[in-house]
């Protein structure tokens, strides 16, 4: 056979298999549950930030930076990452009790608590310490620049973030916004230090 | 007769649909959750397949997929009936996986200065569902060629809209479709 009647041959099998082509493909898992989630958590930081500003129930849609922070959250939380799922629950938590609007009620702990920024950091710091202990602590300063670039780009943002809570200590967007480059900065650091990442 | 009977019927079927996904986009846009279950049990299959034959691999298509409906939750408010919620949809979702795609090509390029020449040919992921034949050839394909061969033949864009969703010449776009054909036509005929 020419290699011209070949072509037409196998052109003929392609129009073949694009004319019988499956549009549809089932993913190995159930997604529905991990969007119900991300959909939930929205839902209740749309709730909490339109409540904090209004003092009014909130509508579903909302746009801009606090979406694409639970969207990164809802990523994050679909993974295994536990560490990061511990601090979100625990961030969590902490903002339902402190905050002064949270749906569990008025607590007035007064001058006792910590303001949330600072648990927060501190849990942040403890996690970051853990971290690199089980990694061997690691020295950061031997990283290639590329990757140290990295780092400090988000401990510069995570540091313009806490200088802004620290004026507008109960702002949900900017606590949002720090627990969410926080665990950026922690995964990071995981995928660095990882071996399947050393081997790259 | 029973041709025009059997397409009555089919016709009706379909402006039934149409009306029922009408309602269940309405009432998702109200924030009724069950509704918008629905929509996704509709149409996640083929916006997971979209997301898998862009990306080349089944995780990421996953967590994408998942994304696109998030993003989808946010934004059905936005939908006003000009077109088909399906076509409207799968705008979103080419958004967002193409999206998915810059953002970690940009991220990997920023940490480990992989030449964007080089990047192209991604590697499947060792965990590839069994495929359907043409799907097994789509998925050897060099990124480029693949991305506009799927949008082109598969999801049926104009190469002016491949062009300027991937930021190319539309001439660019065109080569490209015709190299994957090639590369599609020499893998099939290896077999």
């Amino acid at each position: 056979m020419s290699k011209q009647d070949s072509n037409k041959v196998t052109e003929q099998v392609l129009n073949e298999h694009l004319a019988k082509l499956n549009y549809e493909m089932t993913p190995n898992r159930d997604l529905w549950p991990g969007i119900e989630r991300a959909i939930a958590q929205q839902t209740l930081a749309d709730n909490h930030t339109n409540r904090s500003a209004s003092g009014q129930p909130s509508g579903q849609h909302s746009s801009g930076a606090t979406n694409t922070v639970v969207i990164e959250q809802s990523r994050w939380s679909m993974r295994t990452v536990i560490p990061m799922a511990a601090s979100f629950f625990v961030a969590a938590i902490l903002l339902t009790v402190l905050l002064p609007n949270s749906p569990f009620g008025n607590h007035s702990f007064g001058s006792k608590v910590q303001p949330v920024v600072q648990v927060l950091e501190q849990d942040f710091a403890a996690q970051k310490r853990a971290m690199l202990v089980s990694f061997g602590t690691p020295k950061l300063s031997e990283l290639p620049p590329d990757m140290q670039e990295q780092l400090n780009q988000l401990a510069s943002a995570r540091a313009t973030i806490v200088k802004a809570l620290n004026d507008d200590p109960d702002n949900l967007e900017l606590i949002n916004l720090l627990r969410w480059t926080q665990a950026q900065e922690l995964a990071l650091l995981e995928q660095l230090y990882t071996p399947s990442w050393q081997t790259i | 007769m029973d041709d025009v009977n059997s397409s009555t019927i089919v016709d009706a079927k379909s402006v039934f649909n149409e009306a029922s996904e009408k309602q269940l986009v309405s009432r998702a846009q109200q924030g009724d959750q069950e509704a918008f279950y629905q929509l996704y049990q509709l149409h996640h299959k083929r916006v997971y397949a979209l997301c898998f034959r862009i990306l080349a691999n089944v995780e990421s298509a996953e967590d994408v997929c998942q994304e696109v409906f998030v993003q989808l939750w946010q934004k059905i408010g936005n939908f006003r009936g000009d077109s088909k919620f399906s076509t409207w949809l799968h705008s979103v979702a080419t958004n967002v996986v193409l999206g998915h795609l810059r953002k970690n090509k940009n991220w990997l390029q920023r940490v480990f200065s992989i030449e964007s020449q080089n990047s192209e040919s991604i590697e499947p992921s060792s965990e590839m569902p069994d495929l359907p034949e043409l799907d097994k050839h789509i998925m050897k394909l060099p990124e480029k060629a693949r991305l506009v061969f799927v949008l082109f033949a598969v999801e049926g864009y104009r190469h002016e809209e491949i062009a300027g969703m991937l930021k190319m010449a539309v001439g660019t776009s065109k080569a490209q479709y015709h190299r994957a054909r090639n590369l599609l036509r020499e893998s099939i005929s290896d077999e």
